[in-house]
């Protein structure tokens, strides 16, 4: 039985060891309320502000009400409420976890005069947040105080410090030039179907811009997926250790749940046999239960006789627990952006770190797409946005003419900047791990002609010959014999 | 005085993000074997506890309804492996 | 009540007697059911490629079509089962005695074909168990599709169960006169039989019937059903916690549809004017007024509550659907039979047996149909509206509508196998009348 030698779900589930869902005892509460109070501000204030910093959080109060709010209090308080408007929390601060980016924007109040430095400030308001319990307002993605959910068997990621990493991107849209060399990055690392594009690239226009805008958009490898949620087999899975969302392709039974649960449309269901053949992709020649059978290590252990096993064959088809998960599903399967886990597992020639998409945009000059461990504030996705965001700071500061020491501004992301970051619907609760840098598409965007049409990459434009176009439907719609002559048994339409 | 009073309390009382239900017990748990079981274990329990009763006859009701869920699983399970040989064998 | 009472020979003729009717009804199901078997074949050598189904985000289909649409419209019409024991057994409408069990098989009969409609839908069919079951301690935390077989299957369990228990008073009663051919069968069903069960086994089976009526609508399908679509933050044309009411009587609707088809069916074939009564009917067709008013007000909810101020993307859903023409048929339909049934109400000379079982043929039609749109008019909207842009758009197969056909005959079957097998009607329902009124009447009995 394929599910059973898992290794992805620790042993113990949450239901089983659960003792702290609320890391805060009692006493603690006490002593956070007593540090509030020792500060010559109001305690009430940041109680109250703390509170509704977590309704906030619920969506039951708006950010714009938040700061209607307590705007006077505060300017009385602390006799200055400089705050800028808060449109643009950067949310990939990973320094500041614990302090987090709503903390940090609420203690950027101008304390010129005070002897109160900003950063006791913030310990301050962040006593009072914690207090409440709103560890998870305060950090960046709206995740419990360690940076992300417990692993709800198999649907999360493992907590922070049981994690190697968090897999994640940093997509720079403003660098997107739209010429799909990810799309085909991709599927010449996957070997995916015609139309199955993993990675896809929209292109659209705002209602009143005529500019051509991208959004790229592979899987967002959610820490809270509704698609892992939902799959009755568990095939669709977070793996604990660095939080890839991946389908087993071994006990995938094809129900189509994940696609239709996941908000982002990015699951690609193998309708029929798949276009390139098992025989073709690199891997492993041997049966997955065979390579789950080989003595397998933990994760990063080089030494296991699987590991070598799967090194030795550049494997690109299965993944450290032996599992059968990267590359085109088999038929009647659900297939969809790995994030390359035979690569993040090192066994195959790529190295550790990065994904095949992010390897084509930067071989294509655009260097738009920075793969790596959200967790590592050394990882490039996170240099990268560091990079970003503080080339914006810099310029803002110019203008405004302030000195860096008196803002003790941090190197990362500061409210001010003027880079927008986000992630797509993240209302929605999905806790995605793609941030985007550069512009949100707004309700009223429409899709337009790519520049670069997706046929450009068939044939010869790819490593496996297969067609690739931009909607599948219509490909699909041939039927089993493919649209060569014969047209389509079933009547379409 | 009041309302810091008040707003310790509320601090106490587990308030909507606080409390995020998939950690401390998935749905499913409580929704399968506390809602839906319910029916169930209240047919169960009127055919042992209810009157007129007869032991053997709830007893007869009990072997009926195991013997139906493994043959509607077990059957499946038949099927599903005909096609497996049949069509991904 | 102006039925003549039936007699015990009436109920059990149609195990004694094989009539050409018969053997032509059982040859042209088992035709159609051998065709799909072979186009299901056909499937499952190809994959769901045979389908009109695709990819909804880039790919601009819907995943998910026809089979889910049909598999929701099965378990719907099993609900007659357990709305008809209900009636009888928990409100003790005795009127509807007679259609009792044949609406109870109907619930096994039409929860096969749901339960056949999951294996059809998926894409790896053979690992239906081998994967489901060894993940189930999980899954069941989480996953509404792993609700969803748990409570169909103890749905299909307490009713055989149920059923199981009631005949075997009618066998044992009537076992001199059934065919000794299936003596075995008998044996196993009567097994340990002794009349002082009789009164234990009526209390057992009020106790089942009780679990079953908050069980099947409750929290079958104005639960788990409706939570597989509710449930997904994804689509906005799923959202809200009316689908559970709005399932709920859409099933009712459909089940009291079938349990009239069905038993005009059988009244026609077996001579059974005196034990389907014109008033039963007349009764069943009010229920399927009552029903089809509640599906339209659920409806109008909905409607009201997208166009109105919801959210862009509800909206644009909203609107959507409710321009869509097979929408507007589905609903206009509706309106249509229920026009029919309130002026039979009012006017007692508009009803007809023939009008009865056309309105409720046409109400599965307008069910099937409100289900499929709903289920792929949802994944043609979604939240992530950059996708619209993408022409989403599907319309089954051949391939599809087939297993519709299919599963109709496989159906057929199961009931004409049943028929040879023990009573459809209960012999309760033909004794208890026997008393206060002798037959009268000269129906021949066959020898
Ligand atoms: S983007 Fe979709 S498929 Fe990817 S993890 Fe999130 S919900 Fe799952
Ligand atoms: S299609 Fe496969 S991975 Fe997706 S929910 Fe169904 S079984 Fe799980
Ligand atoms: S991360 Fe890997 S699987 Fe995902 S889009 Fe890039 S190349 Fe494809």
């Amino acid at each position: 039985m394929s599910t059973e030698d898992t290794q992805n779900d620790e042993p113990k589930h949450p239901y089983e060891t659960e003792d702290s869902f609320h890391p805060l005892g009692e006493e603690w509460e006490d002593r956070m309320r007593e540090e509030l109070e020792d500060t010559e501000y109001d305690a009430d204030l940041g109680m109250e502000m703390a509170r509704d910093a977590q309704r906030l959080v619920a969506g039951e109060i708006s950010e714009e009400e938040f700061y209607a709010e307590y705007h006077d209090d505060v300017a009385e308080e602390f006799e200055a409420d400089d705050r800028p408007l808060f449109d643009d929390v950067n949310p990939a601060n990973h320094e500041e976890i614990e302090d987090g980016s709503v903390l940090d924007s609420l203690a950027e109040m101008d304390l010129q005069g005070e002897e109160t430095s900003r950063r006791e400030m913030m310990k301050k308001m962040g006593a009072g947040a914690a207090f409440l319990g709103y560890g998870a307002y305060a950090t960046y993605d709206f995740q419990p105080a360690d940076g992300a959910p417990d692993n709800v068997s198999g649907i999360r990621p493992a907590p922070k410090d049981e994690r190697e990493h968090r897999w994640g991107m940093v997509i720079d849209l403003q660098r997107c030039d739209g010429c799909l060399a990810c799309v085909a990055g991709c599927i010449n690392e996957n070997g995916t179907s015609t139309g199955a594009n993993w990675m896809y690239v929209f292109t659209y226009e705002d209602e009143d811009s005529e500019q051509e805008n991208f959004l790229v958009r592979p899987c967002q490898h959610c820490s809270n997926a509704p698609c892992a949620k939902v799959c009755p087999v568990r095939a669709r899975h977070t793996r604990g250790k660095d939080g890839l969302v991946l389908t087993d392709y071994e006990t995938c039974i094809g129900c189509r749940y994940c696609q239709v649960a996941c908000p982002y449309g990015v699951n690609y269901f193998q309708w029929g046999e798949p276009d390139v053949e098992v025989s073709r992709l690199e891997h492993l020649d041997m049966r997955p239960e065979e390579v789950r059978q080989l003595e397998g290590g933990d994760y990063d252990d080089r030494d296991s006789e699987r590991y070598q096993a799967l090194s030795d064959a550049n494997d690109h088809v299965y993944d450290y627990r032996g599992r059968w998960t990267d590359s085109r599903p088999p038929q009647g399967t659900m297939g969809k952006c790995t994030m390359c886990p035979s690569r993040q597992d090192g066994h195959t020639d790529n190295p550790k770190g990065t994904v095949a998409c992010m390897d084509a945009c930067d071989a294509q000059g655009m260097s738009a797409i920075h793969f790596g461990d959200l967790d590592d504030p050394e990882s490039r996705a996170n240099r990268y946005l560091e990079r970003r965001t503080e080339v914006e700071d810099t310029v803002l500061e110019k203008w405004e003419g302030v000195e860096d020491e008196d803002l003790d501004i941090e190197t990362t992301a500061s409210p001010t900047s003027e880079i927008s970051t986000f992630r797509l619907l993240e209302d929605l609760g999905t806790q995605p791990n793609i941030v985007y840098l550069g512009n949100e598409p707004g309700p009223e965007t429409e899709q337009t002609e790519p520049p670069t049409p997706y046929e450009v990459y068939s044939g010869s434009g790819n490593k496996w010959g297969v067609e690739v176009v931009d909607e599948r439907k219509e490909h699909l719609d041939y039927g089993p014999s493919g649209p060569p002559e014969q047209e389509g048994e079933e009547g379409g339409e | 005085m009041i309302p810091a009073l008040l707003n310790a309390a509320l601090g106490v009382v587990p308030l909507a993000t606080k409390l995020d239900p998939w950690e401390v017990m998935p749905p499913g748990i409580w929704l399968i074997f506390g809602v839906i079981g319910l029916p169930v274990y209240i047919a169960f329990l009127g055919w042992f506890l209810g009157k007129p009763r007869q032991l053997k006859t709830s007893a007869l009701g009990v072997t009926l309804f195991l013997t139906l869920v493994t043959a509607l699983w077990g059957g499946l399970f038949a099927t599903t492996l005909v096609i497996r040989a049949m069509f991904f064998g | 009540m102006a039925t003549s009472p039936g007699e015990p020979e009436d109920i059990i003729r149609p195990i004694l007697n094989t009539s050409k009717k018969y053997y032509i009804a059982f040859g042209v199901a088992a035709a159609i059911a051998l065709l799909w078997s072979a186009v299901y074949g056909w499937q499952l050598e190809e994959g769901l490629i045979v389908t009109n189904l695709a990819d909804w985000g880039s790919g601009g289909g819907s995943p998910w079509g026809l089979y889910i649409g049909a598999f929701i419209w099965w378990v719907g019409i099993a609900h007659g089962g357990i709305i008809l024991s209900a009636a009888v057994r928990l409100f003790g409408m005795e009127r509807y005695q007679p259609v009792a069990r044949m609406a109870e098989l109907l619930t096994l009969g039409a929860l096969s074909m749901a339960g056949l409609y999951i294996l059809v839908h998926m894409g790896r069919p053979d690992r239906l168990v081998l994967s489901v079951v060894p993940a189930y301690p999980w899954t069941v935390r989480t996953s509404p599709l792993a609700w969803d077989v748990t409570v169909i299957t103890l749905y299909f369990v307490m009713t055989a169960t149920y059923l199981g228990l009631t005949i075997r008073y009618d066998v044992y009663h009537l076992r001199d006169r059934l065919p000794n051919y299936l003596g075995p069968f008998y044996s196993l069903v009567t097994l340990g039989y002794s009349e002082i069960e009789e009164e234990v086994i009526e209390r057992m089976v009020w106790w089942l019937a009780l679990g079953i009526i908050v069980l099947a609508p409750l929290l079958l399908h104005g639960g788990v059903i409706p939570w597989l679509f509710s449930l997904v933050p994804s689509m906005p044309g799923w959202d809200g916690a009316v689908q559970g009411p709005q399932f709920l009587t859409i099933a009712l609707t459909s089940a009291i549809a079938g349990v009239i088809i069905l038993s005009y069916i059988c009244r026609w074939a077996y001579d059974w004017e005196h034990i389907f009564s014109d008033a039963m009917f007349r009764g069943l067709t009010n229920w399927l007024g009552l029903f089809g008013l509640l599906f339209l007000w659920l409806q109008l909810q909905q409607v009201i509550n997208g166009v109105y101020a919801e959210p862009i993307a509800g909206e644009t859903a909203m609107v959507a659907r409710i321009t869509q023409p097979y929408y507007i048929f589905a609903i206009g339909t509706v309106i249509v039979i229920l026009a029919y049934i309130f002026a039979q109400a009012v006017d007692q000379r508009q009803f007809s047996l023939a009008r009865s079982v056309v309105a409720s043929v046409l109400m599965l039609v307008a069910t099937l149909t409100e289900k499929v749109l709903f289920v792929f008019e949802g994944l043609l909207y979604p939240h992530f509206s950059l996708y619209e842009a993408v022409p989403g758009h599907y319309f089954p197969s051949l391939v599809e509508f087939s297993s519709l056909a299919g599963t109709v005959a496989l159906c057929t079957i199961f009931f004409l196998v049943i028929l040879k097998l023990f009573p459809v009607v209960e012999l309760h329902a033909v004794e208890d009348h026997h008393d206060d009124h002798e037959p009268a009447h000269d129906e021949e009995v066959s020898s």
